[in-house]
């Protein structure tokens, strides 16, 4: 990003891009990861059950 | 592409935000944050619910009809179970593992695994081994937070009860060690198949076969009049005893020499005189015909006034079911009986009765087990063989070891 704000095009398109960033990471990408790390917990524990402790005591 | 990925993350963590103040950032993750982490928690709820089990065709055509008929769906109290209170592990590690675990369960349904009655009914005892050895690794955790020993008043149980369950208390004993089918209907065992049998077939194929040698059957086997299989005339019983006669390719003629009641059709063949213990059982076409069968002599039974014939017949069998010593299957069948039946008692001695009286009493008692029918078969005629009429000592010994029940309420 530039870090001249001469013109209210440039503005509003640095200002458009936050928001959106902002929102995409804060809504959707965060949260996906959130449940895909623990899917990918989830699969180690039952992988381990199998390979290693047997099931839950 | 993996360089430029890491740039935008990096940029993201260490540029500041040029155009949304702070407190905006933060207020915004916060609430984004609360908003996926009940979300987060209201599917996983969703999911634990029973009508999302129940959405499944294989659930709700097989499982629900028969939880219906049992008194986890409908009682007195009004207190009743769903799916995920007895299948669904309750702490978060366990619960997440077993989430991951049902994408197999989904890929089932996708497939069709058990898409049918018929297939579900075959499939049965895969899954119900794999839930029953899940409730004895967990000592029944799941039963437990509605039926705990700790909060069980004895007293109020019938004087039988009572005598089970405080020595289960006393060991902590798993609930599912002896409540299987509880909740839904045990599986056919007749299908099933006990593993240790592989190792018998795999000993018999190596089994060394000498004419006039005597040899015991691993497994229950047609028997034929000729080695074209072409009339099936019987069944010999796992652990009879036989002559081998010759080989012809996979067939092998045998002799058997055993004892019959004089009564009837006498189609089933005993392995002593006056002992019911069955090595084979003939058809009622042959079992008079004296082409096959020789009468060798005959003898009183006092006991009960029966004629029993010792009786000699050669007939054909699959070759590779033998083994010329029975202590392989003895040793199958007796880690079946110590394991299968002092889950809800102290087994009984071998020898603590004899050999007339064992199979009414295992056949009372086998249907509580998780017994296949060829265990049970082999555990019955191991019970027959070691009994009071082979042991040197009467009752086994120490009698008061072999009482079936030695607690009193």
């Amino acid at each position: 990003m530039k870090t001249s704000m001469n013109t209210t095009s440039e503005m509003t398109t640095g200002n458009r891009k936050e928001w959106l960033s902002f929102l995409l990471l804060a809504f959707i990408v965060l949260p996906t990861v959130m449940v895909g790390a623990i899917a990918i917990y989830g699969f180690a524990v039952w992988g381990l059950q199998i390979l290693v402790f047997g099931p839950p005591s | 592409m993996i360089k430029n990925l890491y740039r935008t993350v990096k940029n993201l963590f260490q540029r500041p935000s040029t155009k949304i103040g702070l407190g905006v950032l933060v207020m915004g993750g916060f609430i984004a944050g609360a908003i996926a982490w009940l979300g987060f928690n209201t599917a996983l709820h969703a999911t634990s619910k029973e009508e999302f089990c129940l959405s499944c065709h294989s659930m709700h055509d097989n499982l629900l009809p028969e939880l219906q008929k049992t008194v986890h769906w409908s009682n007195r109290t009004g207190v009743r179970t769903r799916c995920s209170d007895c299948h669904v592990p309750h702490n978060f590690t366990d619960k997440i593992a077993r989430k991951m675990q049902a994408s197999r369960e989904v890929w089932g349904e996708l497939i069709g695994t058990i898409g049918t009655r018929e297939k579900f009914q075959e499939h049965r005892i895969v899954l119900a081994r794999r839930e029953w050895k899940r409730l004895s690794a967990n000592g029944s955790r799941e039963c437990r937070v509605c039926h705990d020993y700790k909060d069980m008043d004895f007293n109020v149980m019938r004087p039988a009860s009572q005598v089970a369950m405080r020595r289960a208390a006393e060991r902590d004993e798993s609930c599912i060690s002896c409540h299987k089918g509880i909740a839904h209907q045990l599986p056919d065992m007749k299908g099933a198949h006990n593993p240790a049998f592989d190792t018998l077939v795999s000993a018999a194929s190596g089994q060394n076969i000498e004419a006039g040698g005597e040899y015991f059957a691993i497994l229950p086997r047609d028997l034929f009049t000729d080695p074209q299989m072409t009339q099936k005339i019987g069944l010999l019983e796992v652990g009879a005893k036989v002559k081998m006669l010759e080989t012809q390719g996979n067939m092998q003629r045998v002799e058997l020499d055993l004892w019959r009641k004089n009564k009837g059709y006498g189609r089933v063949w005993y392995s002593q005189f006056g002992l019911n213990i069955t090595s084979a059982i003939l058809e009622k076409t042959v079992s008079r015909d004296d082409n096959l069968v020789k009468v060798l002599e005959a003898q009183e039974d006092l006991l009960t006034g029966l004629e029993w014939q010792r009786v000699k017949a050669e007939v054909w069998m699959q070759a590779e079911s033998l083994l010329a010593s029975p202590e392989p299957i003895w040793s199958i069948a007796r880690s079946s009986y110590s394991s299968s039946c002092s889950t809800c008692h102290r087994q009984p001695q071998e020898a603590h009765f004899d050999a007339n009286t064992w199979p009414g009493l295992f056949g009372g008692m086998v249907g509580f087990t998780s017994m296949d029918e060829d265990t049970a078969k082999v555990v019955l005629k191991y019970l027959q063989n070691h009994s009071s009429d082979f042991s040197e000592t009467a009752h086994g010994n120490d009698a008061t070891k072999g009482a079936v029940q030695t607690a009193r309420p």
